[in-house]
Formats: structure tokens, C-alpha cells, sequence
């Protein structure tokens, strides 16, 4: 009796983390690991503010909001993907997946845009010691955001093939979580990067 | 005859071990005795100053990559012994399994290599300086970029250990997820081909400081786990094992 109380109450702590506590260790050390860059960047950045300040001129800020907001939406669509397939509505769920997927593409796009104007104006990551941070961080980052959106198409296919439900959806769970992370390092790295005087 | 359950319970026991006995061997020789501690070799130093500093830390360095040559052989039992450990869980192949041999064994050979040079770099120290540095250049990019291999050993593992559905896992899924966090820490290591100072050069904190120290706490956190499994099999009964093994 005291071992069904002991899974009970495991089975309930492990329903309050999304995706279970197991998981939530790979996000807080990515978390904590771009902290690193964010901390890094910044004690770089107060050795020659001027360079930095004007260097970041050349960085697209409206681009920059755009994706933020892009990013944004594509969080809020897979939240309404999770909700719709915990209120039975399963059917509904591929269609927000679509919905975050796309977006996810665009990002992807405008990105590779900007990068492609920096290059043609000869800015590589080799230019400065903000250039390398711009780059750098912002690839590492696309990096995950590819392998993100990878995760959600996978998913998309497996939920319109009835793998999940309401009581089979931690992995969908772990892979939201995922990509609430991607969200929130760029809701970070954008006024670093882009914004910061 | 054959070997018997007891011995081959011991040696298993062993190999886990020798996880811990590499990293704290590691540590010493590569950190401490190779100078690596507090802080590597700059990349932007000059053939001269490289040179001189071969000169002044000669008998630790020869010493340190003398020793730790011999030691990173520790690493290859202890990645037999995680292949063991992962042969029980994919029981209807060995894909994942031999992966993580042949990556484990491909580390050592690229740790080695590395190590080699800088002991080649002292056994002649009053060389033309720019040999040394090129040695020294050749260590360094050979662990700073093939990362892969051992990134592909610690997913393999990760992977497998996440399908386990037993009700004692050997690796728990916070260990699973740990190891592809760790792995992928190295990814920016490859950027020590573009830069000589900063946060991404083989002495910087994504070029050194960062994938060393996941390296190592991924070795004794497995190491761990390992022991505490090998410990449980060799308390069970052995008509329990019989069952096991079934």
C-alpha cells in the first residue's frame, strides 16, 4: 500500500513538469549553457562598447522583430496543439503543429536572408568580436531551431496517425518544452544582439 | 571451463571503475602536468613564446603526455563495459551497442594522437620554434575538432538508455538526456579553426573549459551508474540471473 501511495505520488510529481523531470535536466542545462554565451557576450562587449554600438548598426533590427514575433506565435500555436489534444480534440492538434512548423520555416528564411546580406557586404564572423558573437550564437541557436522543427513534423505525422492522446502525450509535451526554449534564448539573444547600446 | 559468473562480475566491476580512474587520471596529467589548468597554451602566442614555454614546463609536459598516453587506455574497458550494459537493452540488435564501442575506441585514438604530438613537441625542444608550434597546433585541433566521435558514443548510449522500459534502468533518463546535452556541448570546439583568442579558441570557455568539464562529468556519472548496476547483479541470486538472462 505505502508503494502504491510512493508511484502515486511520483506519477503525480512527475505530471506537473512538462515532459517529466528527466527532461526538464537537458533544458535547464541548455539554459544555463547559453546563459554562458549571454554572460560571456556582455563581459566582451564592456571592453569596447564603441566597436560593439556600432558594429550592431548593421544588424537588421526590424528583421530581428519580425522573427521575435514569429518565434512567439509559433510557441503560443503548439501550446494550442497540447490543449487541443488534452481536451480530445486530436484532429485539430496536426493543424497547429502546421501552423508552428511554418513558422519555424520562415524564421529559418529570414535568417539565411540576413545572413546572405552580411555576407554580400563582405561580414563574416571573422570581421569583428561582435560579428563573431552575432554569428556564432545566432547559428548555434538556428541549429537548435532546425532540429526543433525537425522534432514537430516527425510529431505532426505521428499525431495524425493516432500515436497520441490525452493520456499518451509526454513526448509531445518534452518536444513543446524544447521548443518553448528555442523561443525563449532568442526572446534573449534578439535585444542582446540587436538592441543593446 | 569457461570463466565463471563470479570473475566476470569482478571484471565488468572493474571496467566500470576504470571510468573514474580515467577522468581523475585524465585530470591530473592533461590538467595539471600538461598545463592545460588554469589555462591552455594561448593559440595566439608566437613560435618564440610557444617555444619558450615548451622550454620552461619541459619536464612536467614530457612526464604529463608520457603518463597520460598510458592512461587514456582506461577508456577502452570502461567503454566495453557500457556496451554491456546496453547489449541487455537492445536485445533485438547491436547497432547502437557496437557504435558506442567503435566510437569509444576511435576517442582514445584521437585523444592519443593529440597527446602524442605535444610529447613529440618535447622531445626535441631546441627544434626551430615553428615545429614546435605546429606540433603543438596538431595536438590541439586533432581533440578540438573531431569531437563527433565521441559526441556519437554519448548519444549512443542516451538513446538506448531512453527505450529502457526496465524497472531498474542501469541509466535513469535524466542520465539519457545529461549525455546528449554533454555531447553537444562540444559542437562549438570546431569553431578553434577560426579563431586564436576569445571564448571559442582552444583556450577559451566554449573552446576548452566548457566540453572538457561535460566530458568528464559524463564519465563519472555513467561510471556511476555502471558500478551501482554491476554491484546489484552481483547481489542477485543465481536463479535470478538464470531469469534475468532469459
Amino acid at each position: 500500500m505505502m508503494m502504491t501511495t510512493e508511484l502515486n505520488f511520483r506519477s503525480t510529481a512527475i505530471k506537473r513538469m512538462p515532459g517529466g523531470t528527466d527532461f526538464w535536466v537537458f533544458v535547464i542545462a541548455e539554459s544555463l549553457l547559453f546563459g554562458s554565451f549571454f554572460v560571456t557576450y556582455i563581459c566582451y562587449r564592456s571592453g569596447s562598447v564603441e566597436l560593439y554600438n556600432l558594429s550592431q548598426q548593421a544588424l537588421n533590427r526590424g528583421m530581428g522583430a519580425f522573427n521575435t514575433a514569429v518565434l512567439i506565435v509559433s510557441s503560443w500555436s503548439v501550446v494550442q496543439a497540447l490543449e487541443a489534444v488534452r481536451k480530445g480534440r486530436v484532429k485539430v492538434a496536426p493543424r497547429y503543429l502546421s501552423l508552428s512548423i511554418v513558422l519555424a520555416l520562415v524564421f529559418l528564411t529570414v535568417k539565411i536572408c540576413e545572413y546572405q546580406d552580411k555576407f554580400h557586404h563582405g561580414i563574416t564572423l571573422a570581421t569583428n568580436k561582435f560579428f563573431m558573437f552575432y554569428f556564432v550564437l545566432t547559428m548555434i541557436h538556428m541549429a537548435h531551431v532546425i532540429i526543433g522543427t525537425v522534432v514537430l513534423i516527425v510529431l505532426r505525422q505521428r499525431l495524425v496517425q493516432g500515436e497520441y492522446d490525452r493520456d499518451n502525450m509526454n513526448v509531445l509535451e518534452m518536444a513543446a518544452s524544447y521548443w518553448h526554449l528555442v523561443d525563449l534564448l532568442w526572446i534573449f539573444l534578439f535585444p542582446l544582439l540587436y538592441l543593446l547600446r | 571451463m569457461t570463466v565463471d559468473k563470479k570473475t566476470c562480475l569482478q571484471w565488468e566491476l572493474l571496467s566500470a571503475w576504470s571510468g573514474v580512474a580515467f577522468a581523475v587520471t585524465y585530470a591530473f596529467t592533461f590538467g595539471y602536468l600538461g598545463h592545460t589548468l588554469p589555462q591552455p597554451f594561448s593559440p595566439a602566442a608566437s613560435a618564440q613564446e610557444l617555444a619558450q614555454l615548451y622550454m620552461k614546463h619541459l619536464w612536467d609536459l614530457r612526464l604529463g603526455w608520457m603518463l597520460s598516453l598510458v592512461f587514456i587506455s582506461l577508456y577502452m574497458p570502461w567503454s566495453a563495459q557500457i556496451s554491456m550494459h546496453m547489449k541487455e537493452i537492445e536485445k533485438h540488435s547491436r547497432v547502437l551497442t557496437w557504435t558506442q564501442l567503435i566510437s569509444g575506441a576511435l576517442t582514445v585514438y584521437v585523444v592519443s594522437w593529440g597527446m602524442l604530438c605535444w610529447g613529440v613537441a618535447t622531445y626535441r625542444p631546441d627544434r626551430f620554434a615553428e615545429i614546435t608550434q605546429t606540433l603543438n597546433d596538431i595536438g590541439w585541433l586533432s581533440l578540438e575538432t573531431q569531437w563527433m566521435i565521441t559526441t556519437v558514443q554519448m548519444c549512443a548510449v542516451a538513446i538506448v538508455g531512453l527505450y529502457d522500459k526496465r524497472p531498474i534502468p542501469t541509466f535513469p533518463k535524466w542520465v539519457c538526456w545529461l549525455s546528449i546535452f554533454c555531447g553537444w556541448t562540444f559542437a562549438p570546439a570546431s569553431l578553434t579553426f577560426y579563431f586564436k583568442s576569445g571564448p571559442f579558441a582552444w583556450n577559451g570557455l566554449l573552446g576548452f573549459y566548457v566540453p572538457y568539464a561535460a566530458w568528464l562529468v559524463w564519465a563519472l556519472v555513467l561510471s556511476y551508474f555502471m558500478i551501482k548496476d554491476v554491484k546489484r547483479r552481483m547481489a542477485m541470486p543465481e536463479r535470478l540471473h538464470q531469469v534475468a538472462a532469459a
